[in-house]
């Protein structure tokens, strides 16, 4: 598995674990639309910021969170390597 | 702003100022409201210096530099003439998500100045103009040296003795705000830390927020750009703002001995100041409330400092400046694609104007009405707070999730578009109880009574904290014993999930 494909695996079992109490039902891929299917709201995408902040030490400012960056795991995941450098 | 804006979507732009950059300026502090207006507007237009402003103090050090203070709180510091400042009669509000900025304005204008002739706008500085022509196809502004320009649009940005407001008079005269005051400012070095004035059992130092000594009949501010490791600019911004019925407009003392008379009133004041001296003229304005008949019209738009101002109090003034050009950004670009400039395309930008001014005014009337009772001060600010708070949230809510926020856009609102549902309602109640205190109808205790009542009944549709473990913020707002109001803080939430008054408080303190 490629890095980037491992920050995705790594937000999507996030997802699943701590918003949709692990119920997976295979249909959460890296491009579902998280906003509007509802499975991220402002206060979950904050839990989730801390979670990929501690878990890859970078810095994500507000100002990053905007609903593009937020769209996708695959642009949340974007949005990690971004801050990565 | 607008300029910067406006060059950068490849438009011609000629931004004619009277002065030259850098220059003085106040309007230097922001709360999350403006960041975060700026940070809509960086988004509306992809310039990476806007996105700078946005991104708060850490944006500025990063390019701009280190002569910008930070702001993590409003400090609103009550005083009684000729007694110590005492800890239970102030009031701290502020929120840990990010910190605001103290402005070095000289310093963050000439940063996005420049960025507007880096993109294409021309300028012509130290300029003045002697008049400005309206007609069907566009703008004629000619200056006192005798140039003539021709242009689709005017945007006029240069306040209130807009030579253009002048000309077409387009001033309410008088004006129809309520409040009347005057001010005296400069900026100042060696102005002392509050912190080491007097004892502080707030969970903040007072030095790391807006320092507002309040008192009957008006206020003072202390802007401090040094407040930081790192700072490099010991200056602060200084002013004294004033009731003008109860205090009208001297010219048998200076500026200075004006102002020196005022802080020497205020013992705990009076230390913070004693060794401070002014590091540029000191300027006095007799009365500082101006508004104007119209915002926009056909092929014209008055920017917020130009179609009116209240007061300093609140910040609203700098909220108002970038809201303005948030509004009026789509309709220009889409009038300067069509050639169409009708007045009726920009209404949305007077409505927005129109109502925080009303805003501004019923806010900052009701504060110097109510300074002369701490009670009901305490009462009062917390409409302010109130709204604030949860128009952050809403405005984050909708910056973050865009359509898919849970939260609809207010159409009929008093300040905003993104403020909660019932707050026009709250406001309105307010007013007109402090209106009636200020018309003599009620006295001070039955107004705040009534003003404590609103609160308790009014509903917080959004909690002002969603998480569970910063609970309490509801209850915390209505309880005239909690003053520390710092909502980043996990011991205060703590407390107050507990129903517990700030600890300091003496018991003998009056409800």
């Amino acid at each position: 598995m490629t890095e980037a494909n491992t920050i995705e695996a790594d937000i999507r079992e996030y997802i699943i674990s701590n918003i949709l109490d692990n119920q997976d039902d295979g249909n959460l891929t890296a491009e579902s639309p998280l906003l509007e299917w509802g499975i991220l709201n402002s206060l979950q995408i904050l839990s989730l910021v801390d979670f990929m902040e501690t878990k890859y030490s970078i810095k994500i400012e507000p100002t990053d969170l905007r609903p593009q960056n937020m769209a996708t795991i695959s642009s949340i995941a974007a949005l990690v390597r971004t801050r990565q450098g | 702003m607008a300029a910067t804006i406006l060059a950068h979507k490849g438009h011609s732009v000629l931004i004619i100022d009277g002065a030259a950059h850098p220059k003085f300026a106040i309007g230097e502090s922001t709360v999350p409201l403006t960041s975060q207006t700026f940070e809509h507007l960086a988004a509306q237009t992809g310039i990476p210096e806007l996105l700078t402003l946005a991104r708060g103090p850490q944006g500025i050090r990063e390019k701009i530099g280190t002569t910008c203070g930070i702001k993590r709180a409003f400090c609103f510091l009550y005083h009684r003439e000729g007694e110590e400042n005492r800890p239970e009669e102030n009031n701290l509000f502020g929120n840990v998500w990010r910190d605001e900025n103290h402005l070095y304005r000289q310093d963050v204008d000439t940063y996005i100045f420049r960025a507007a002739l880096r993109y294409g706008a021309d300028a012509l500085e130290n300029t003045r103009v002697s008049s400005v022509e309206l007609d069907d196809d566009g703008v004629t502004v000619s200056t006192v040296k005798g140039q003539r320009f021709r242009a689709r649009y005017l945007i006029d940005g240069s306040g209130p003795r807009s030579p253009f407001i002048k000309q077409h008079e387009l001033a309410e005269r008088p004006t129809s705000l309520r409040t009347n005051t005057r001010t005296i400012f400069t900026h100042m070095t060696d102005v002392k830390s509050y912190d080491d004035c007097v004892d502080n059992p707030f969970s903040q130092p007072w030095s790391t927020g807006t320092n507002h000594h309040v008192f009957d009949g008006g206020w003072f501010w202390v802007i401090a750009f040094d407040n930081w490791e790192g700072a490099t600019n010991k200056v602060a911004s200084v002013g004294l703002t004033l009731d003008a019925d109860r205090y009208p407009p001297r010219d048998d003392v200076s500026p200075e001995e004006e102002f020196a008379e005022f802080v020497g009133k205020y013992p705990s004041i009076a230390r913070q100041f004693e060794d401070a001296r002014a590091v540029r003229p000191w300027i006095r304005a007799p009365k500082i409330q101006h508004s104007s008949r119209q915002c926009v019209g056909d092929r014209y738009c008055l920017m917020a400092h130009s179609y009116g101002f209240v007061d300093p109090l609140y910040s609203i003034g700098l909220i108002m400046t970038v809201t303005a050009v948030s509004k009026l950004v789509d309709p220009l670009c889409k009038a300067l694609e069509t050639d169409e400039f009708a007045r009726e395309d920009f209404l949305d930008v007077e409505k927005a104007m129109v109502r925080r001014l009303r805003y501004a005014d019923m806010l900052i009337y009701g504060s110097y009405k109510s300074w002369s009772n701490y009670n009901l001060w305490n009462a009062w600010v917390r409409l302010w707070a109130i709204g604030l708070h949860a128009l952050e949230s809403i405005f984050a809510s909708h910056l973050m999730m865009g359509k898919y926020s849970k939260y609809e856009l207010v159409e009929d609102y008093i300040t905003s578009e993104y403020e909660p549902q019932g707050y026009k309602a709250l406001i309105e109640a307010g007013y007109a109880s402090i209106s009636a205190y200020a018309d003599g109808t009620i006295d001070a205790d039955a107004c705040a009574k009534q003003l404590w009542k609103l609160i308790e009944d009014y509903d917080f549709e959004v909690r002002l904290r969603p998480e569970p473990e910063f609970d309490g913020v509801e209850w915390a707002m209505r309880t005239p014993d909690v003053h520390d109001l710092f909502l980043g803080v996990p011991e205060n939430h703590e407390r107050w999930r507990k129903e517990q008054v700030d600890p300091w408080i003496p018991s003998d303190t009056p409800a």
